[in-house]
């Protein structure tokens, strides 16, 4: 009896220790350098965070308000946005929502960017744990994850793709249910809850654990015999944890796949977004030893930063293939080398690139054009490719023979992986305005803030979502429709407000019933020069444009200015919006549509109405049930049944 | 042409020329040369031609 307390509880007593140990380490990297005063101070850089912070508290703040989840009129307002196919991380909104509504999503947001990384490296040391046995060994699988270059990269600013415990988790789900044995039902059950979860952090890492998940399961068929009855059995296991993930997250995928079509043009190219050749070997800014140094080299590789995540490091290579070389006879070995160098040969991406050129064809050229495919970005693979090197390293360092030289050697190599200190203390600070939190915008109002692209969604969580924005609110790509049809707006967005035709501008706010604007006075950025503006200078140019556009001044402060129209808005005729708009007006949804929708909505609306009667019960309060529940864009008060 | 073209058009001849030799000297997997060659040229055609030279000395089979 004690002695199976003691095998029950000594793990989970070790198991909580690394958690500690991993969130303290994550902690101590990532911790904001001092207090940071009042105002919006966030974890990463760009818009990217604010979208996050947005995220998190859009999904408890539509439940509280009765808003539809997987649409906002707060953004591109008066049309709206659908958030199934943005990074709307409704899994982490969803679960963090007690801490949200204690704290605020900005907290919630800065805490989650802080533990991502622990809570990746606690995963792959619960997967390496169970796959080794050994905790010194499981120990550090969790730190080459927790700390690679993929996590290190990704926490410039992107919140859904560094936070994938249940990466890790599921292969450690797996490994226990091979090691273990347990029941069909139990490995559904929690396969199916971590990749429910998965889904609803990122949809674009569920896609890609699914198919290195499917990778990995297919090199272990074929390389490791012994391993085929195990793997056989583990068949219904998996397919239940798919299907409770897929019914769990149904709502969500219908969307996405109503949506699938407007989404196309949102997605980023997968060419540039693909590891460079010399990416496996050179640092970028992201590492502490020789990120700097390297920079004007590692600038010429496709993609961003943040996303560059192929770098190894020639010591961690050389060693990797020593490992490799001296157990290649092992099937484990053979199986995560294999999928090590499967994930580095596709984040290549459909084309290899040299310093940034292209210079060969790459095996995702096959991939990258397929429906759903064409969404995964390449370089991402290489979360799984650390992964894999992270198992990989654990099983070597637990081998038999002697381990301190193992130790000493790896950590050599993992020191060319340390994050450089500008990653780590990435912190953001920005001064709201106070016309934004001072109750001078009237709930529910229309809003545009200027410059148009930035800091507007930072803006709209601070002063508590009480007014939308309208064709502005960044929460991904794609320009908005179909505000980007105006001639005017490639110059709103791209920061050449002055350039702006006053009349057109007129007829663009009061097209969409504009009520207020606010000019700030900083983040000018022309995004068409890539060039930063002097603030004081533009906002000033900006608000004698809309002067001349029939606005006045309302107030002003040192941050910014509110502007309201002089005389009530008249919206601009046929002529004039075709005047003014570089395409002919579409109408943003298909006519056809138009229709089917505003026959559905009449049958709807008839049917409470003949419910009501038929009951006897008055139609006004259910048709408000409705009305608060489901936000039919047609009023129902308008709409007439027919008699019969 | 752009560099995508370019380079799939050379993946292309190469990789017919590669099942073409291939096939030519009793290769195993002319078609698996060619595919790989194809997809990707940058590692698969360096890796065909020193085959190639070993294979012809008689050191392979």
């Amino acid at each position: 009896m004690e002695n199976r307390l003691a095998g029950s509880v000594l793990p989970l007593i070790r198991h909580l220790t690394a958690l500690l140990l991993f969130l303290g380490v994550s902690i101590a990297f990532y911790a904001p350098p001092a207090w940071l005063g009042h105002g919006l101070f966030f974890y990463g850089q760009g818009s990217d965070p604010l979208a996050y912070i947005w995220f998190i508290n859009w999904w408890p703040f539509a439940l509280q308000h009765h808003l539809p989840l997987l649409t906002s009129q707060y953004v591109d307002a008066p049309f709206g946005a659908d958030l199934s196919w943005k990074a709307s991380v409704p899994g982490l909104g969803l679960v963090a929502a007690p801490f949200t509504a204690a704290f605020g999503a900005l907290v919630v947001s800065n805490a989650l960017f802080m533990i991502s990384p622990g809570l990746a490296g606690w995963g792959a040391y619960l997967a390496a744990d169970a796959l080794t046995g050994e905790f010194a060994a499981a120990l550090v699988a969790g730190l080459v994850l927790g700390f690679s270059s993929y996590m290190t990269g990704q926490m410039l600013g992107h919140l859904n793709l560094v936070f994938v415990l249940a990466v890790p988790l599921c292969l450690w789900a797996a490994i226990a249910a091979v090691k273990q044995g347990g029941g069909t039902l139990r490995m559904g059950l929690v396969l199916g809850g971590l990749l429910a979860f998965q889904f609803g952090v990122s949809q674009e890492v569920f896609a890609t654990l699914c198919m290195f998940g499917g990778f990995g399961f297919i090199a272990l068929f074929l390389l490791d015999p012994a391993m085929r009855p195990v793997l056989r059995r583990l068949i219904p296991g998996l397919v239940l944890g798919l299907g409770l993930c897929l019914l769990i997250t149904a709502p969500l995928i219908w969307q996405m796949l109503l949506r699938y079509r407007s989404a196309a043009g949102n997605i980023p190219s997968a060419p540039y977004y693909s590891s460079d050749l010399l990416g496996f070997i050179l640092p970028t800014p992201t590492a502490w030893i020789g990120g700097g140094w390297l920079a004007a080299v590692s600038n010429l590789f496709p993609g961003n930063t943040s996303e560059q995540a192929a770098y190894l490091g020639l010591p961690l290579i050389v060693l990797l293939g020593v490992i490799y070389r001296r157990h290649r006879s092992e099937a484990k070995f053979r199986v995560l080398g294999g999928m090590l160098a499967l994930a580095c040969v596709l984040s290549l991406g459909p084309y290899v690139h040299v310093l940034g050129r292209e210079v060969s064809t790459a095996p995702w050229l096959l991939a990258f054009k397929l429906p759903f495919l064409k969404s995964m970005l390449p370089m991402r693979f290489m979360l799984y490719g650390w992964v894999a090197a992270a198992m990989f390293l654990a099983l070597w360092l637990a081998g038999p023979g002697e381990k301190r030289w193992r130790f000493v050697a790896l950590a050599v190599c993992l020191l060319f992986l340390v994050p450089a200190r500008d990653v780590t203390r990435n912190w953001t600070g920005l001064a709201v305005p106070a016309v934004f939190t001072d109750g001078e915008i009237a709930p529910e109002s229309r809003v545009l803030v200027l410059p148009d692209f930035g800091n507007e969604m930072g803006f709209q969580y601070a002063s508590g979502m009480r007014f939308s924005l309208v064709g502005q609110g960044y929460l991904g790509l794609g320009a908005p429709q179909p505000f980007a049809q105006w001639a005017l707006f490639p110059l709103l967005f791209n920061g050449e407000i002055s350039d702006i035709d006053p009349a057109a501008f007129a007829a663009y706010l009061a097209e969409y019933g504009v009520q207020d604007v606010v000019v700030t006075n900083t983040n000018y950025f022309n995004y068409a020069t890539m060039q930063p503006l002097d603030g004081v200078a533009e906002a000033a140019a900006a608000v004698r444009m809309l002067r001349a556009a029939g606005w006045e001044v309302v107030s002003a402060d040192a941050d910014a200015t509110l502007l309201r129209p002089v005389r009530a808005l008249t919206p601009p005729s046929a002529a004039q919006l075709a005047a003014f708009m570089r395409e002919a007006p579409t109408a943003w949804i298909p006519a056809a549509r138009v229709t089917k929708f505003i026959k559905a909505e009449t049958r709807r609306v008839c049917q409470i109405r003949a419910f009501a009667r038929a009951t006897g019960m008055p139609p006004a309060p259910l048709l408000a049930f409705y009305v608060r529940h489901v936000h039919p864009y047609l009023p129902v008060d308008a709409i007439v049944c027919g008699t019969k | 042409m752009n560099a995508p073209g370019t380079l799939i058009m050379l993946a292309v001849v190469s990789a017919l020329l590669v099942y073409w030799d291939a096939r030519l000297r009793g290769e195993a997997y002319p078609l698996g040369w060619a595919g790989a060659v194809f997809l990707f040229w940058i590692v698969a055609l360096p890796v065909y031609l020193v085959r190639r030279v070993v294979w012809g000395r008689g050191k392979i089979r």
